[in-house]
């Protein structure tokens, strides 16, 4: 068990196939994790704090699965707001997810039961985890022949290794991702908002304010951790993130922050296609 | 509040949370697209990247925005430099503790 651990967080784990790319989506989805349990743990407070039983915050949780209209909901019940207005509010939070699934679609080739799952999973940080992530670009993995190989067969010499993932076209050379990593991502992310969420309403009180000292950094880290390697390898993706993040500044001050974050996207995305035009294929 | 009216809420939450999310998913990857959309939804993750850092970023500390932005800045110098995800969580999350 512990050594299955060490070899899924190291990135050495030998199995081959989707389940391959499900432990490195499950890798990658570690910083996504660390960043949701303190956020998970406050929002248990939050919920015991407003009267919510253990098992009703964890089943919000679950079955919601969006930390900002979590907390929003809890708020609006405490003000006993009706659930039409809870309701329709959740919805004007969480409308930036179809924008991004629209864009993580292009990525995806999925069964229907993939698109469930990976649909369920999506929030901010899958969604940038997963859009980012280059499959060229794994760990141990390459491009051979127009198709994403694991490594480890490669170097056996084996030349008749079985290539799980899609054919690489032109148009998506970079970009298309084996449907095991983006469940490996969300699974990860889900497990720790889910039992963060529980163990805040039962453990609330007694939770250490060292163990969420400096916490709320971390899924800001996580962006600009993933921005970065981005803007080194092309210059364009941090020009369109720096004018997004100027334009969510702007916007903010008029809008909520839902409606800000999807409209920056929306426009500056908008502008960096004429902008950049086909430096954008290369990105 | 009664149980049923708290069900109610939560499924109501859970329909209109999941079907944005995964109606676009189900569209095939491979779909060819108009250049001008591809590239919009391409553009997409680096927009939302900005939009979601800042401003954000300044609410980290109440009342005291630039413990966000140095944090911010650590991670961007770790980022930069160590290009391991974890490590610039973790460093961000030690520059922000020992301002707090």
């Amino acid at each position: 068990m512990i050594r299955s651990l060490v070899l899924l967080i190291t990135g050495k784990m030998e199995c081959h196939g989707q389940l391959r790319y499900f432990f490195l989506g499950c890798r990658s989805g570690l910083p996504i994790a660390i960043g949701y349990l303190p956020i998970a743990l406050a929002f248990g407070v939050l919920a015991r704090t407003a009267g919510l039983s253990a098992g009703e915050a964890t089943a919000m949780s679950a079955l919601v699965f969006a930390g900002a209209s979590q907390f929003m909901a809890i708020n609006l019940i405490s003000g006993g707001a009706s659930a039409a207005t809870i309701i329709l509010a959740t919805f004007v939070v969480n409308f930036r997810h179809f924008v991004m699934s629209a864009s993580l679609s292009r990525r995806l080739v999925l069964r229907w039961w993939e698109a469930a799952l990976v649909g369920f999973g999506l929030t901010d940080e899958t969604f940038v985890v997963n859009s980012l992530a280059r499959p060229d670009e794994l760990p141990g993995q390459s491009v051979r022949g127009g198709y994403i190989c694991p490594k480890v067969r490669e170097s056996k010499g084996d030349k008749s290794y079985e290539c799980s993932v899609q054919e690489i076209t032109p148009h998506t050379a970079t970009s298309l991702l084996p449907p095991g990593f983006a469940l490996g991502v969300s699974l990860m992310a889900y497990l720790a908002w889910v039992s963060g969420s529980w163990m805040g309403v039962v453990f609330a009180g007694i939770i250490p304010p060292v163990l969420t000292a400096g916490m709320e950094i971390a899924l800001y880290a996580m962006f600009i951790g993933l921005l970065m390697p981005a803007i080194r390898r092309a210059a364009p993706a941090g020009l369109i993130a720096l004018g997004s993040a100027g334009i969510c500044w702007l916007l903010s001050l008029f809008f909520d922050t839902g409606w800000a974050i999807v409209l920056a996207t929306v426009v500056v995305a908008g502008i960096g296609v004429p902008l950049l035009g086909r430096r954008v294929d290369s990105l | 509040m009664s149980t049923l009216a708290f069900a109610l809420i939560i499924l109501g939450m859970t329909l209109v949370t999941y079907l944005p999310r995964l109606i676009p998913l189900l569209v095939p990857g491979d779909l060819p697209l108009p250049p001008w959309l591809d590239r919009w939804l391409k553009l997409i993750p680096y927009a939302a990247l900005g939009a979601l850092i800042f401003p954000g970023i300044l609410t980290v500390d109440a009342g005291r925005p630039w413990v966000g932005v140095i944090g911010g800045l650590a991670a961007a110098a770790t980022g930069w430099l160590w290009r391991n995800l974890i490590a610039t969580v973790l460093v961000a999350i030690l520059v922000v503790s020992v301002l707090q």
